[in-house]
């Protein structure tokens, strides 16, 4: 994947400028946001689900070095071979060994935000292994040579035009068909071809069950179970994060979980593997990769609260009308910021926010997205590399509002200018915020003199009260 | 070793203490058979009136239409043989399976694999029946999880599968059918 180096607003400026698909990506996401909302208020008991899942979540964060250890020996116990991996790099490492010890050619995947995120597939295609994403919507963009946009719906940004096109090219579908059902059974059609034809499977690991050693995996496609059941040698990825203690707690996130992310009561399949098949052999890889830093950070830790549904995303008025392309990191929107924005070398993702705090509205584990967007902006400001531009004006601004004097005086003189130069004259001074918006028309009198003059009782009063 | 070092950074983890919660749900006492049969509408499966009598007849009727069929139900003798290698269950045309309980709140049925003879049974057959007793119905996922746990100790995969496979990646439309079963039919007995 080529190196972002565009701020988000830049990278958004591109998505933006296409007015029409900015207003069906918005609208497409939104009816997720709508399913989702259904789906929570048909449980009366949502808000009990959400406080114990953040409560569950935020124990086992605490504990996890004691519930990995008894993860991996009950995986032990049941023949699973268990491996631990600091780095993507590591990951990578121990993935192609595994592989090339079986000969393994082809590989069948589904989708996993952390292979994404340790850059496997190239790692692998490099070594002459063929990876075949096997979830429809990552097999287009991987057809398309995509990231994902979206960490659910990965093909969101496509229209079903433009798949059929990607289609006709590389499968040999008809020209012009655009009908999602066809599609997708030409996708059906060539992908049993590769899942008959691989050596090994991959999936990533929705929960890990530290009490019973045991991987669940949750997809709508079947294309997790398509893979992992037919050859002999299965292999799941998992961030050190993904532990939950006992069936019991899976439950709880497992209510949510869909729900959340696209207003399902459950996904099509929800499956537990514990042990290989007969005959086969079972690998699970746990990685840590940068989240055991971020839990030195209190705030920055509740972001592995996550259960990656992608609720965030649908709700976020940022992402949706910016696309997922904008934030220069594998995982996009509220979420992206909150664990990636260490990645984002123009450091300008935490501003892409408008504090609005939907999306901590929204999360199933109620991780205080938009308090960790902000206190992103701290860290950056402390460091000082905020992002160009706000080093120079934000200083200046914090003094000017910092004294009532130059306040008054300022604001005075914007009320003059407002009222007697003509607007064409001023836009340019407004920068990116009045790009697309009309100045405001000019008040007569200032706040405080408004309240002078209106209610002065207030003023009296809370003087009085110092 | 990275063992050793990922528990070590472990250590110092600003995280606070915070105690295991009491999952204390109560579970839903209304007419579970109607609650699973409106789940299962919402995930796009069926659920089949007539018990036992109905799947024979809905089995030897597929049989007679010259469909191939998998049963693991001891009482329905479909007329595919199954295989010893996963991959031979690829030409399946239906599936017959024994699922131990229905969630009620989300139309899922809990396959395990105790009643499978191959792991990928259910999911590589392009349309799959499942046969569940008809008072094994619980609530929820909390009550599902309960049962589970006094399922065989020695049970190496299960899934719960709720409706066919299915996807919206085109542009939202769901479609049913993705690389699992296109349709799905569960038959109380
Ligand atoms: S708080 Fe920020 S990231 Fe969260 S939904 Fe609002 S704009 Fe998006």
């Amino acid at each position: 994947m080529q190196k972002v180096i565009q701020t988000h607003a830049k990278a958004a400026d591109i998505f933006c400028r296409d007015e029409s698909r900015v207003d069906w990506h918005s609208k497409a996401l939104w009816v997720l946001r709508e399913k989702r909302d259904r789906a929570a208020s048909s449980l009366p008991e949502w808000e009990t689900l959400r406080a114990l899942g953040s409560q569950i979540k935020l124990h086992t964060l605490r504990e996890l070095p004691s519930y990995l250890e008894a993860f991996e020996a009950k995986c032990l116990s049941q023949g699973v071979q268990v491996h631990w991996a600091k780095d993507g790099a590591e990951h990578n490492r121990i993935v192609h060994e595994i592989l090339s010890r079986h000969g393994v050619k082809k590989l069948v995947k589904s989708k996993s935000m952390l292979t994404e995120e340790c850059h496997l597939n190239p790692f692998l295609e490099g070594k002459g292994i063929e990876v075949i994403d096997t979830d429809l919507g990552e097999r287009i963009i991987q057809l398309n040579h995509q990231p994902p946009s979206h960490i659910v719906v990965p093909a969101i940004h496509m229209k079903k035009e433009e798949v059929g096109d990607l289609f006709h090219e590389k499968l040999g579908t008809p020209k012009g068909e655009s009908d999602p059902t066809r599609l997708t059974r030409a996708a059906r059609a060539h992908l049993r071809e590769q899942f008959l034809s691989a050596d090994a499977a991959m999936t990533g690991v929705n929960m890990a069950v530290a009490s019973e050693g045991a991987v669940i995996v949750c997809t709508n496609e079947g294309n997790a179970d398509m893979g992992a059941n037919l050859p002999k040698l299965q292999l799941h990825s998992m961030g050190i994060d993904k532990i939950v203690p006992d069936l019991d707690s899976a439950a709880v996130l497992l209510r949510m979980l869909a729900r959340n992310a696209t207003g399902q009561p459950i996904t099509t399949y929800s499956s537990l593997y514990r042990t290989p098949k007969p005959g086969g052999e079972m690998h699970v890889i746990i990685v840590d990769n940068g989240r055991s830093d971020m839990m030195r950070d209190k705030l920055l830790g509740e972001a592995l609260k996550c259960i990656r549904c992608g609720g965030c995303l649908n709700t976020c008025p940022v992402y949706r009308r910016s696309g997922g392309y904008s934030y220069g990191h594998t995982i996009p929107g509220p979420i992206g910021i909150a664990v990636g924005a260490d990645e984002d070398s123009t450091h300008s993702s935490p501003w892409a926010c408008t504090l609005c705090g939907s999306c901590s509205f929204v999360c199933p584990t109620k991780v205080p997205l938009d308090k960790i967007i902000f206190h992103r902006r701290r860290l950056y400001a402390e460091r000082k590399s905020l992002p160009y531009g706000k080093s120079g004006y934000m200083p200046l601004v914090g003094r000017f509002m910092a004294s009532p004097l130059l306040l008054d005086t300022g604001m005075a003189a914007a009320r003059v200018a407002l009222k007697i130069l003509p607007h064409s004259l001023l836009k340019p001074m407004s920068g990116a915020w009045g790009k697309y918006r009309e100045l405001p028309a000019a008040p007569g009198s200032s706040f405080e003199g408004w309240v002078k003059k209106n209610r002065p009782e207030l003023l009296v009063k809370s003087k009085g009260e110092k | 070793m990275s063992k050793q070092a990922i528990l070590e950074a472990l250590k110092s983890s600003a995280m606070e203490k915070v105690a295991m919660p009491t999952i204390d749900i109560a579970p839903v006492t209304t007419d579970l058979k109607a609650y699973l049969a409106q789940s299962l509408a919402t995930v796009a499966g069926r659920l089949e009136d007539g018990g036992m009598a109905a799947l024979n007849a809905r089995v030897e009727e597929l049989m007679s239409g010259g469909n191939k069929v998998l049963s693991t139900l001891a009482d329905i003798p479909g007329n595919h043989k199954g295989a010893d290698d996963p991959h031979g269950l690829a030409d399946v045309d239906f599936a017959v399976i024994k699922g131990e309980f229905a969630v009620a709140e989300n139309g899922a049925v809990w396959v395990a694999e105790t009643a499978l003879s191959q792991r990928i049974a259910p999911f590589i057959c392009e349309n799959l029946l499942l046969v569940v007793e008809k008072d094994a119905i619980v609530a929820n996922m909390h009550e599902a999880m309960t049962h589970l746990g006094k399922l065989d100790a020695s049970l190496g995969f299960g899934v719960f599968i709720a409706g066919p496979s299915k996807t919206a990646d085109i542009e939202q439309a769901l479609v049913v059918g993705a690389h699992g079963a296109c349709s799905l039919s569960l038959y109380l007995v």
